[in-house]
């Protein structure tokens, strides 16, 4: 048995125009920062600033992921529709994220490797990550009914986000390609700061587009239950 | 074409990348709640019809 959305859970934009306009905002100016006060790498040289979009476009994904791990559980341990909206709308942004870090990847790639892509453990099980959320997406337009479709991809949501850990320890456990992890300890204390504003930058806008995403999914589910609730009425 | 410039020619390819995406999902998500709010109210007029 699910719990249904109602008319009265369809919300308003409320405040969130507003902050969504910060988020871009504050995005330009840590852009800006990046570009401003980092120097060029000893190795790498200006490349290095594809780093302030590509790591945190990846760490998103990872947070996007995780969060329908948790909505989807959640949708499977309570029954509630709303669960499974903000799992779907999570996953529609987070399957964006990815493609986002696999093309910046590649983009990154092609000057400091010599080659657009490689079968390197990372790319590849991120790669894996991506098609797998685009058989989640592809499944929620495939089945009518709603409850089903919930618990299907609920499970498919699950498998998935198991998939992260194995992802980010990729470059651990098989040394390939991929350099080690970024994080603030791993990064010359020059970019530190950069890239964490940009991290934070990447964060809010995730929010901003996973609320919307669920504003429309709660508008369109609402709008099923009404024209059943008006079939049921004739 | 020297390094440097190779580079910069790379990062600007980054960034136009990241914000095609961000502008187009902004797009996209904007469309897609404008349509389900306009359905939405359709549909509790033609409710609110049968009642």
């Amino acid at each position: 048995m699910t719990s249904s959305v109602m008319e009265r859970d369809v919300p308003g934009a409320g405040r969130w125009p507003l902050f969504g306009a910060f988020a871009l905002c504050f995005l330009i100016g840590t852009q800006t920062l990046g570009f401003l006060t980092s120097p060029p790498d000893r190795d790498m040289g200006d490349l290095q600033k594809i780093m302030y979009v590509h790591v945190p476009a990846a760490w998103i994904t990872f947070l996007a992921f995780f969060l329908v791990l948790v909505y989807s559980l959640r949708y499977l341990w309570k029954g509630q529709e709303r669960d499974d909206l903000i799992a779907a709308s999570a996953a529609e942004v987070g399957a964006g994220f990815n493609l986002l870090t696999l093309l910046l990847g590649m983009i990154w790639g092609r000057p400091a490797w010599g080659v657009w892509w490689a079968w390197d453990a990372r790319l590849t099980s991120t790669l894996v990550l991506f098609l797998i959320f685009v058989g989640y997406l592809s499944l929620r337009a495939f089945v009518d009914d709603p409850d089903r479709r919930a618990r299907w991809t609920a499970a498919v949501g699950v498998l998935g986000a198991i998939n992260v850990p194995i992802v980010y320890m990729s470059v651990k456990w098989w040394r390939t390609l991929h350099q080690m992890q970024s994080d603030p300890s791993t990064v010359d204390p020059a970019y530190v700061l950069s890239l964490r504003a940009n991290a934070f930058a990447f964060l809010f806008v995730m929010i901003y587009f996973i609320r919307r995403r669920y504003e429309a999914a709660l508008l369109e589910r609402a709008t099923e239950n009404a024209a059943e609730a008006a079939a049921l009425a004739q | 074409m020297n390094m440097a410039a190779q580079n910069w020619n790379f990062v600007i390819a980054a960034y136009a990348a990241t914000w095609t995406f961000l502008i187009g999902y902004t797009v996209y998500v904007h469309r897609v709640l404008r349509r389900a709010r306009e359905r939405y109210e359709r549909a509790r007029i033609v409710q609110r019809a049968g009642k």
